[in-house]
């Protein structure tokens, strides 16, 4: 552990270093920067802002993690004169490059490291007569794995700075919503229909990406979101009762062990970070908890986090995001009418003070990039 | 044939008379008090000829004399200006604010005075129009082909014999059929019409009108109308404009309506009307970026019967009572992978039976005493579920309306006061069952002449409403909360209002100030919880504004006048509940200025007519941002309309250049209206 802090740590001197230089005109640096239209720092990351259903107005906002400014415009469209639509899903990073499923617009999108548009497959006329609204991306073996309502798995290909999407897909449920790769497979979250709704996790192969050769495994009623942390798979959904539980898939048995209760999560450094929202619907009043899963002991630290604002405790966490980076860990909220807000805490969990609009409705991630 | 020539003539006199009376500024009433019709033959002394009485004075418009704020557009004028939809009547009417989706088949809704379209009752002929479901009423289907008058009453109208829902609901539109008036002493009549324009827009009708007996007169109408509604707009992406094109926004409808008016021997009078409505529309949808996919489709069918039986028993006692009984399908198909399946097929089942009666009683001069008790029963059968598919609530909701009202009016006063009592029982097939709703809502109202030899009124009205959830925020599938309270609605109005002719080239000039503030509490919202909404009895909204109306008439010569109709609203509707995140910001899709004109030119060729709605900018949500900013507008439309008659046939003709100047934009955001359009009709009468 100490290693890694002292090795994050250095990235980070060397990514402030970075900053500095970037300043100056040595062309050599500014790779990361190619065809940008505006000044952005090396140490960037991009809130993917959903927007609300049916207004367009999804966004893409930049910040700088080292010093917390942030560009308030949308940077996707300073950077290619567009709009990005209606409701960005899922935004992830590979490469340097960022990936972004706009599920209204129905499109992915491969942008550079500074949100220049290079490629773009649009779903909106189907896939071979179905009909798709793409959902959530992974990447994996050069190639963007990508769920849909409409039940396909899509696969593009990433050729250099080009999406190919070839007609590759495999039927895999109803209403499919989270994906991660995890050790050559795909774990995707079959979310079934209301009020009907699945309970599974389908297991897809990745060099072996066939609808036979997927398997599954029984989670909970109405899963929803997945993630890969440190070779660990977790898996989050509603419930049957809207009791919001979590838990783990044994990679190797496929076995789902329930481990609590989460309305958002996000993973890193051995760690599970967990946020626990809930509305009393008496009095209209929303409390979150914050909390760390330990993947080595299996142990809930209810005290992890320090410093804890009311904001967000009296608020609903629409997201959490980790810093591969530096370790920090970034708070979203929303309350879906107004801008989100995020609060930065450091990788002790405490409260740095930080805190910031997203300016867009309901953060859905937060990608980070050096 | 003698007495009922008597008797017309002494009403005609009489009314001149009192009209007259009204503008001198007389103390007495100017119209029976109570509201009461007259009864038919009071004089009890035999046949009598009366001299009849030639009155240069117009009757002041019933929006200066009226306790509430009320507005008003008869036939002429509706086809003169060019309005073939309520929803483009509406438009013009000051407080209403007509949520418009967009396209001949777009839905839209009115809210009066930013109170929400809930609050807002639509009358057709007396008895009010039905939807428990969606708890409003989608005003775009009504074509104004069959329609006598529109008009729009803050409060309830100023007519003591109402439904108590009229007396329930925050506002009302009411809407009149036509009566058919035979010419050169014909028994039968038709009349033939064809509305056709730009979007594919085609519209057929046909009326007859036969007087099958002295007392009795039949209508029947029939009306087709259909448009493939691909009008073009400009779509705005960050920095670009693109010149796109509507889809799956066609409608198509059949109307047909029965109509029969008898009056007895007594003058009691019976309308009986029976109508059928059939029609299959596209949902477009919010113009999304980058998918134009949308094949969402609404087929609605829509018939009742209703009777209207109005009784003048003496000069004390009156009744009107309705009977009516409405039944609706609609029935919903979408194929999208956004619905379990790819596929979302909804259906429902309205039933709605209803009955109504008022009776007025005028125990002493001064006052007079109206107790309307109106009871309806809504049946609800659909395919949406609450939880699971064996969830399906089927709601039957009972409700009874007790409304009593007295009115003083004395000299230089008229003072109203009223209470109306509400119960609402409903019982469900599955699902939990909402407890059992009783309301009081007060209303006080009062007009006041400020100098008796003017027509200068002071009016101030406070009145307290409330809206029942509908059966969709109540049931709908995972959004539905039987729990939901009633919401509240409180309206308080302070008015100014002024008719004379102040100088000698104007024929008259009428004008209305009115300042409101409203506040409306528990409002039934979608709540957001943890991904999941549900519909909430959350927050309070203030509203506060001031309305002025102006309407002139200009005489030019013998030959031409101008009319004139002014009207401006500002308002401040603002979020009051200080835990919202958006406290003290303006409502979404309330412009803080809106305003209207018409002006209509007769001369003895032509009549021209123009019409100007406009709104300051708006935004779409409570956030009130600029990314969430729309544009203001304006949008204009020139009418040129010609009677001719040829022998015992009477033909109109008009052409109407809608929104003549291309003005692109939008009420709700990403629906967008459509641009430049024309339209032109002939209709025949014979």
């Amino acid at each position: 552990m100490k290693l890694r802090s002292l090795f994050l740590s250095a990235l980070c001197a060397l990514s402030v270093g970075a900053v500095f230089t970037s300043c100056s005109d040595d062309d050599d640096d500014d790779a990361w920067k190619e065809g940008s239209k505006v000044e952005l720092a090396q140490t960037r990351a991009f809130i993917l802002n959903e927007g609300a259903m049916g207004a367009n107005n999804s966004n893409l906002i930049c910040f700088d993690w080292t010093t917390h400014s942030l560009n308030p415009s949308c940077i996707y469209t300073q950077q290619n004169g567009q709009q990005l639509g209606d409701t960005g899903n899922d935004i992830i990073t590979f490469d340097g490059k960022l990936a972004v499923a706009v599920n209204g617009s129905n499109y992915v999108t491969l942008l550079n490291g500074s949100a220049v548009e290079l490629s773009r497959v649009s779903f909106a006329q189907g896939v071979n007569g179905t009909t798709v609204q793409v959902r959530n991306l992974a990447f994996a073996d050069g190639a963007l794995y990508v769920t849909t309502y409409g039940g396909l798995v899509l696969k593009i290909r990433v050729n250099g700075n080009t999406l190919d999407f070839q007609n590759e897909y495999v039927s895999v449920g109803t209403n499919l919503e989270g994906i991660c790769a995890e050790g050559g497979k795909l774990y995707c979250v079959v979310a079934g229909a209301y009020p009907d709704n699945d309970t599974r996790v389908a297991v897809v192969p990745v060099n072996d990406f066939k609808t036979e050769a997927i398997t599954y495994t029984e989670v909970m009623y109405n899963p929803d979101n997945i993630l890969a942390v440190d070779g660990h798979v977790f898996v989050q959904g509603y419930g049957r009762y809207y009791d919001y539980p979590f838990g783990e898939i044994n990679t190797t048995t496929g076995e789902y062990l329930l481990k609590g209760n989460a309305t958002a999560m996000a993973g890193a450094d051995g760690a599970l970070y967990i946020a626990y929202s809930l509305t009393d619907w008496n009095t209209y009043a929303t409390t979150t908890s914050l909390s760390r899963y330990d993947l080595a002991t299996g142990k809930t630290d209810n005290a992890f986090f320090t410093k804890v604002p009311e904001e967000i405790t009296t608020s609903f966490v629409y997201s959490i995001s980790v810093n591969p980076y530096t370790g920090d860990i970034y708070v979203a909220t929303s309350d879906y009418t107004t801008n989100g807000l995020v609060f930065v805490f450091n990788k002790k969990g405490e409260w740095t003070g930080v805190e910031f609009a997203t300016n867009g409705l309901n953060p859905n991630k937060i990608v980070f990039l050096k | 044939m003698v007495l009922r020539g008597s008797v017309r003539t002494f009403l005609t006199a009489f009314f001149a008379v009192a009209c007259a009376f009204l503008q001198a500024g007389t103390a007495r009433a100017a119209v029976p008090a109570g509201g009461m019709p007259l009864p038919a033959d009071t004089l009890g002394r035999g046949p009598r000829r009366l001299h009849e009485v030639a009155v240069d004075a117009r009757r002041i418009s019933p929006s200066v004399t009226a306790t509430k704020p009320l507005q008003q557009m008869g036939r002429a004028e509706l086809e003169q200006l060019g309005l073939t939809t309520l929803a483009d009547a509406v438009k013009l009417f000051v407080g209403a604010e007509v949520h418009d989706y967009g396209g001949i088949g777009g839905m839209k809704t009115v809210s009066v005075r930013s109170l929400g379209a809930h609050h807002t009752a639509v009358s057709y002929d007396g008895l009010t129009l039905s939807n428990t479901q969606a708890g409003q009423i989608d005003i775009g289907r009504y074509q104004l082909d069959g329609i006598g008058t529109v008009s729009m009453a803050v409060g309830a109208g100023d007519d003591l014999l109402q439904p108590a829902r009229h007396y329930a609901s925050g506002g009302i539109l009411s809407i009149r059929s036509e009566r058919p008036q035979f010419l050169y002493g014909n028994n039968s009549q038709w009349r033939v019409r064809l509305r056709g324009g730009s979007y594919g827009l085609l519209a057929p009708s046909l009326r007859y009108a036969r007087r099958v007996a002295q007392r009795t007169v039949f209508t029947a109408d029939g009306m087709f109308m259909r448009a493939d509604g691909r009008y073009p707009f400009i779509l705005r992406n960050a920095g670009a404009r693109s010149r796109e094109k509507r889809i799956n926004s066609d409608v198509q409808s059949w109307q047909a309506e029965g109509n029969l008016y008898h009056t007895f021997r007594d003058s009691s009078r019976l309308v009986v009307k029976g109508s059928y409505y059939d029609s299959e529309r596209g949902l477009p949808g919010a113009v999304i970026l980058y998918n134009p996919f949308s094949d969402d489709r609404l087929w609605e069918r829509e018939g009742f019967a209703q009777a209207v039986f109005d009784k003048v028993f003496s000069p004390k006692w009156a009744l009107r009572s309705g009977l009516k009984y409405t039944h609706t399908r609609s029935h919903f198909e979408g194929s999208n992978a956004v619905y379990p399946g790819g596929v979302q097929v909804d259906h429902s089942r309205q039933d709605e039976a209803y009955a109504t009666a008022a009776v007025c009683w005028k125990p002493l001069p001064l006052l007079s005493l109206a107790l309307a008790q109106d009871v309806s029963v809504n049946v609800l059968h659909s395919n949406i579920y609450i939880n699971t598919h064996l969830d399906v609530p089927n709601p039957v909701r009972t409700t009874s309306l007790t409304a009593l009202t007295a009115r003083f009016r004395s000299g230089r006063v008229q003072a109203d006061a009223g209470l109306v009592g509400t119960y609402a029982a409903e019982h469900v097939q599955a699902g939990s069952q909402p407890p059992v709703r009783r309301h009081l809502s007060p209303t006080v109202a009062v007009s006041y002449r400020l100098l008796p030899d003017r027509s200068l009124f002071l009016r101030a009205m406070l009145k307290h409403t409330f809206r029942m959830p509908s059966f969709n925020d109540t049931y709908y599938r995972r959004m539905g909360n039987p729990n939901l309270r009633p919401e509240r609605a409180h309206e308080y109005n302070l008015g100014l209002t002024w008719h004379g002719a102040p100088v000698a080239w104007l024929r008259c000039l009428s004008l209305t100030v009115d300042a409101y503030y409203n506040r409306v509490t528990d409002k039934i919202v979608a709540f957001p919880a943890a991904y999941v909404w549900r519909m909430a009895n959350f927050g309070k909204v203030d509203i506060w504004g001031g309305d002025v109306t102006l309407a002139a008439d200009i005489p030019f010569g013998r030959r031409f006048s101008l009319g004139l109709t002014a009207g401006y609203t500002g308002q401040r509707a603002l979020d009051a509940d200080s835990r919202s995140a958006t406290y003290h910001k303006q409502l979404p899709y309330t412009p803080r200025h809106h305003g209207s004109l018409s002006a209509l030119l007769h001369s003895p060729w032509l009549d021209l007519g123009y019409t100007l709605s406009g709104s300051s900018e708006r935004y779409s949500s409570a956030q009130n941002i600029s990314i969430e900013r729309l544009s203001a507008y304006a949008e204009h439309t020139l009418t040129a309309s010609r009677r001719v008659r040829l022998h015992k046939t009477e033909i109109d003709l008009g052409l109407t250049l809608r929104n003549f100047t291309g003005a692109h934009y939008e009420i709700i955001q990403y629906y967008p209206m459509p641009g430049r359009s024309v339209e032109g009709r002939a209709s025949v009468t014979f």
